[in-house]
């Protein structure tokens, strides 16, 4: 028996992930799972507009301590203090406004939101220029850039003293990649995991999307970066595409087109027997597939007739037939390395136009919402996190450089190509609506597993708890911070005791800001963030603030 | 499964059974009958069907030949709802 159970488990195991893989279909592997077949769109929309969230997520654990650095002396003393010599940038050496050195810190506007001034990590000058640059007239806008604080994980608020006396429910797992990704993904960490709350807006959202033959033309959610927690939701399932577009179902090599589509009929047929059996697994099987393959079709036609295809064919480093295409500048002696990150981002450019696209122009697809969901992982920076190692020398100009450099070197300068990208749409005049623009239209945040702790491992730095976020567009109320800096003491106030600060804001205010912004209505938050109404925040003042 | 040790299987008057090893490999029992015979369809020797563009002579297969026969009914077995439910 118990080897029966065995062959069991494996092959299913197997078929989850050959099947996911094999047809780009991530939603087949999720309808098996859950089935829940509901559809709850109440009273949400119809909306006027489109809106798109990009969820960047930044897998292993961004060290955000590195890419956020207090400015005023006092509090860069405390900074330097535990980081040196090993991690710690320098100071920004020219104030905001004057040209930055490219070795230290660069300096952000002058900020109203905490009193306080920060400098972002020099490999982020891109991100930087992007958060001191919110005017919408000025030709370089790419968008408002807003810096949210010390948000993580939580059941409820904790303070130090519940956290260290155990007086309120914390987490499950702190400190565990899987664990953390996964609460991080469905914001509801005190319970069994089971949709992710980009899916759960989804469920709500879906049906303002175009239908055919009774499924969605498009899945709500797309993902580039293959299956993930996030965007699974009760009804809507993500679909999975490629960097290239659309994962067909292959063929096998060698066949003429005549055996292929000879192939075509067999596979159609065998749906179709698929369907017709009382098995409600099997029959939903082959609905699922179906779907998928006319998700597929819509999609790469839509794909195919872009309104401007030629941005896509020849923007230096974006077009697919150049050699050159997706690299990344790094700080390390100017050398190249090709960007994953901005690929995934590039083809949710692509599959944005071709969604905003009205239906019936150029095979556009007519979305209302949309939800992309990209990843970039070697965030997880235990070692090498900089070129500092081992060395005593204080502010070492090898601090600016290593493997953390090129991580953010290439997320400052993926959502700046992508940011270009979008602006570049707005000169298309069957894009161009009067009072916005799609920069207005389109949200990226990014997320990540935890922070990382503040001291120095030796080498680089360990699994922390709460970090800071970037939230990026042109609706995000820009070249502010938000949420509460922590104050950086270990054994301090927002310290477990090792150099982890405990969250001060919550994934779920995080995530229903972003919510609220898409469309979900007051109504349905609770629906969508069951923990939400543990933490501070009103629909009514948008909870955390920072969109529009 | 090598195209030699598969050859009995090959022949024309083999794919029956090799669906069936297959599928028992596979989805851990035997397909249904009508998904079976569409599969069959596409691989055997069926006057007017373009595979046979790609599956002839199905008397004396080649190896290459032996091995498209193998590998269009797994790539038709594992596509299906019976390799994807546990039974």
């Amino acid at each position: 028996m118990k080897s029966d159970l065995y062959l069991k488990t494996s092959r299913r195991g197997f078929i989850r992930q050959a099947a996911c893989a094999a047809l780009g279909a991530g939603a087949i592997g999720n309808c098996l799972r859950d089935l829940h077949l509901i559809n709850c769109a109440l009273a949400q929309g119809p909306y006027t507009d489109y809106r798109a969230l990009v969820c960047i997520f930044l897998a292993g654990g961004n060290d955000a301590n590195n890419i956020i650095i207090p400015t005023i002396a006092s509090e860069y003393s405390n900074y330097a203090t535990i980081r040196t010599p090993v991690l710690a940038i320098p100071n920004a050496a020219a104030a905001f406004g004057q040209t930055q050195d490219p070795t230290t810190a660069q300096a952000l506007g002058p900020l109203t939101s905490d009193g306080h001034s920060y400098g972002l990590h020099p490999a982020a000058a891109e991100l930087a220029a992007m958060f001191n640059n919110d005017s919408s007239t000025d030709p370089n806008y790419l968008g408002k850039v807003g810096i949210l604080f010390n948000v993580g994980n939580l059941v409820y608020p904790t303070t130090k003293a519940q956290y260290l006396g155990n007086t309120v429910a914390k987490p499950p797992q702190l400190f565990s990649h899987s664990d953390q990704v996964t609460q991080w993904q469905t914001s509801i960490p005190d319970q069994a995991p089971s949709t992710g709350w980009g899916g759960r807006i989804a469920d709500l959202v879906h049906s303002y999307n175009p239908q055919t033959s009774g499924h969605d033309t498009l899945s709500t959610c797309i993902t580039i970066a293959g299956a993930n927690t996030f965007q699974v939701g009760a009804s809507v399932q993500e679909y999975s595409v490629g960097t290239g577009g659309v994962v067909s179902v292959a063929s096998p090599s060698g066949l003429s087109a005549a055996a292929i589509a000879a192939r075509d009929t067999a596979f159609a047929n065998i749906r179709g027997i698929d369907k017709a059996q009382t098995n409600l697994f099997t029959q939903n099987y082959g609905l699922a597939l179906d779907n998928a393959i006319s998700t597929g079709s819509a999609l790469s036609g839509g794909l195919s007739n872009s309104l401007m295809g030629s941005y896509w064919n020849t923007i230096p480093n974006w077009s697919k037939s150049s050699t050159a295409s997706y690299q990344v500048t790094t700080p390390n002696n100017g050398s190249t390395f090709t960007s994953t990150l901005m690929q995934q981002l590039r083809m949710v450019a692509m599959i944005i136009e071709a969604g905003y696209r009205a239906a019936g122009t150029n095979s556009g697809l007519g979305m209302s919402r949309q939800i992309f969901f990209v990843q970039v992982g070697g965030y997880d920076t235990h070692t090498s996190q900089t070129n500092n190692g081992g060395s005593s020398t204080i502010n070492n100009a090898a601090v600016i450089l290593g493997a953390q450099a090129n991580l953010f070197a290439e997320l400052s300068q993926s959502i700046a190509a992508f940011q270009k990208a979008l602006k570049w749409m707005d000169s298309i005049p069957a894009y161009q609506v009067s009072g916005q623009t799609m920069l207005d239209r389109v949200t990226c945040f990014t997320a990540s597993d935890f922070g990382r702790t503040f001291p120095s491992n030796g080498l680089g730095s360990d699994h922390g708890w709460g970090n800071h976020h970037f939230i990026v567009g042109g609706a995000v109320k820009g070249r502010k911070t938000y949420g509460t800096f922590p104050t950086l003491t270990v054994g301090g106030p927002d310290d477990t005791t090792t150099g982890r600060w405990i969250p001060t804001t919550a994934v779920d205010q995080y995530a229903a800001t972003l919510a609220k912004w898409l469309g979900v209505s007051s109504g349905n938050m609770a629906t969508v963030f069951p923990n939400l109404n543990r933490f501070s925040g009103s629909f009514s003042s948008g909870y955390l603030g920072f969109m529009t | 499964m090598s195209a030699s040790k598969a050859s009995p299987l090959t022949s024309e008057s083999g794919i029956s059974g090799l669906i069936d090893t297959l599928a028992n490999i596979l989805a851990g029992a035997p397909l249904l009958p009508a998904t079976k015979t569409e599969i069959l369809n596409f691989v055997n020797h069926k006057s007017g069907s373009p595979a046979v563009l790609d599956y002839l002579p199905y008397t004396t297969p080649t190896n290459q030949q032996m091995r498209d026969r193998v590998r269009a009914v797994i790539h038709l077995i594992v596509t299906s709802a019976e390799y994807a439910t546990q039974k």
